[in-house]
């Protein structure tokens, strides 16, 4: 049996040793929010945080990551309580389809964990590893930026 | 059903038990940014999987001393993040940071960039220019291997069936050094077409002493060239005759042998990987220039 703690609570499962982080997300678990596009490390739609860190989970073997910590997008936030990334790309419309949308959200919210107040071009550069096939990268650098503020306006109060 | 046995060591010597027992029929995996895919697409095989991921003693960075120390578990993400920390780390940091994308960045390991071995391996070749030596482990002994000797071919090293890398040491140069490393691509995240990485040295702050040219991408392995480096002595800091450096970057591509491939042809690769090498002294030669002199 393997133990992962995914979004803060710890699982008890039984893993193939060639089964990936996202198929064990995906289909284990039922975190469909974890996306697998190419699933060759490329287009960052399988992105999730491993110790607060951004990861490619389609080239993560699910038993290396037992003891760390993961994140999916369904860890951040829910309708109810949405994370403010998660308001922000609603507020700013960052995405079209929203199929590569979960990734690039755990992207930046690592991201803003670091680096509070990112110019553009640090964005750009965090996200790099990203694809959109719509093609809305403009509006994905808004929502991040918007979602810099929505973060600073929390911590004020 | 396609799988494998998973195995965990605890400690460098029980990986390096298991690797012995098993031989080539086990493979060690860390960041397995490249393992899984050459798995899935059967280009590599094996029966048993030894994680390394959880072996202490393999995860450090270490600038302090007369050498740098960088485990194999070291990923790209923390390399790039080790700026301000002397000319050779800065470069390597700032090599790393432009490699694959930020994710695979944060599980994919030098150790793996070295011993999978890529003719493109951004780490190879600059660690080849940086003079790094290569410590081994196996259940029988250690040895220690400069990366000059370490690759053999396209994806080939000197390591045996049951041997496992547990550092790399970089020794910190004799005189004020400077670094620079060039690559070009088809697109942003891709492997190098070409590359290279040029350190120089001063000894009188003024002209350069110390020169070493090392081409990627355009060989089974990366290609120094030690004529090359020695064109470059002698070179003024302040105004680096041009023409010294065209012949140089001209010397070091005429010791590689491109092939064509799925990237770009042999042709472009000559062409390319000269205007890099260029480049990459014309870049060591300012930054040593600009660096501020030891008090």
């Amino acid at each position: 049996m393997t133990k992962l703690n995914v979004n803060g609570k710890v699982h008890e499962l039984e893993v193939e040793p060639h089964q990936t982080l996202a198929e064990v997300l995906r289909d284990k678990l039922g975190l469909i929010g974890v996306r697998v596009s190419c699933g060759e490390g490329e287009c960052g739609s399988c992105t999730v945080l491993i110790d607060g860190r951004p990861a490619t989970s389609c080239l993560t073997l699910a038993m290396q990551v037992e003891g760390k910590e993961i994140t999916t997008i369904e860890g951040l936030g829910d309708e109810d309580h949405l994370h403010p990334v998660q308001q922000a790309f609603i507020d700013e419309q960052g995405f079209q389809c929203g199929f590569c949308t979960p990734g690039i959200i755990m992207s930046s919210k690592a991201l803003l964990d670091g680096n509070p107040q990112p110019a553009p071009e640090e964005v750009m550069t965090a996200l790099s590893g990203h694809i959109c096939r719509c093609g809305a990268y403009p509006d994905i650098v808004r929502s991040v930026l918007h979602a810099a503020d929505l973060m600073g306006e929390n911590c004020e109060h | 059903m396609k799988t494998f046995r998973y195995l965990r060591p605890a400690s460098v010597d029980e990986a390096c038990a298991l690797k012995a027992a098993h031989g080539p029929a086990a493979q060690f995996i860390a960041g397995g940014t490249d393992l899984l895919l050459e798995w899935r697409s059967g280009e590599v095989e094996f029966d048993h999987c030894i994680d390394l991921t959880h072996v202490p003693g393999l995860h450090y960075l270490d600038a302090g001393g007369e050498e740098i120390l960088i485990g194999p578990l070291t990923t790209l993400a923390e390399l790039a993040e080790a700026r301000g920390r002397g000319p050779l780390l800065d470069c390597l940091g700032r090599t790393a940071a432009h490699m694959c994308t930020p994710q695979l960045r944060s599980t994919a390991t030098v150790g793996g960039n070295i011993c999978h071995a890529s003719p493109c391996a951004d780490m190879a070749v600059l660690l080849t220019c940086l003079d790094a030596v290569a410590l081994v482990r196996s259940a029988g002994g250690s040895r220690t291997v400069a990366l000059a000797e370490f690759f053999t071919g396209v994806n080939e090293t000197t390591l045996g069936d049951d041997e496992l890398l547990t550092g790399i040491s970089i020794p910190v140069p004799a005189v004020r050094s400077e670094v620079a490393f060039e690559r070009a691509t088809r697109v942003s995240v891709d492997l190098a077409q070409a590359s290279a990485a040029v350190r120089v040295g001063t000894e009188d702050g003024a002209t350069v002493c110390d020169a070493k040219i090392v081409i990627g991408a355009c060989a089974p392995v990366p290609v120094t060239s030690p004529a090359a480096g020695g064109l470059l002595v002698g070179l003024d800091l302040s105004s680096p005759d041009s023409a010294v450096i065209e012949t140089a970057a001209a010397r070091a591509e005429r010791e590689t042998s491109p092939i064509s491939d799925v990237r770009c042809s042999s042709d472009y690769r000559r062409q390319v990987g000269k205007v890099l090498a260029r480049r990459a002294i014309e870049e060591a030669v300012a930054r040593l220039h600009a660096a501020p002199a030891p008090v």
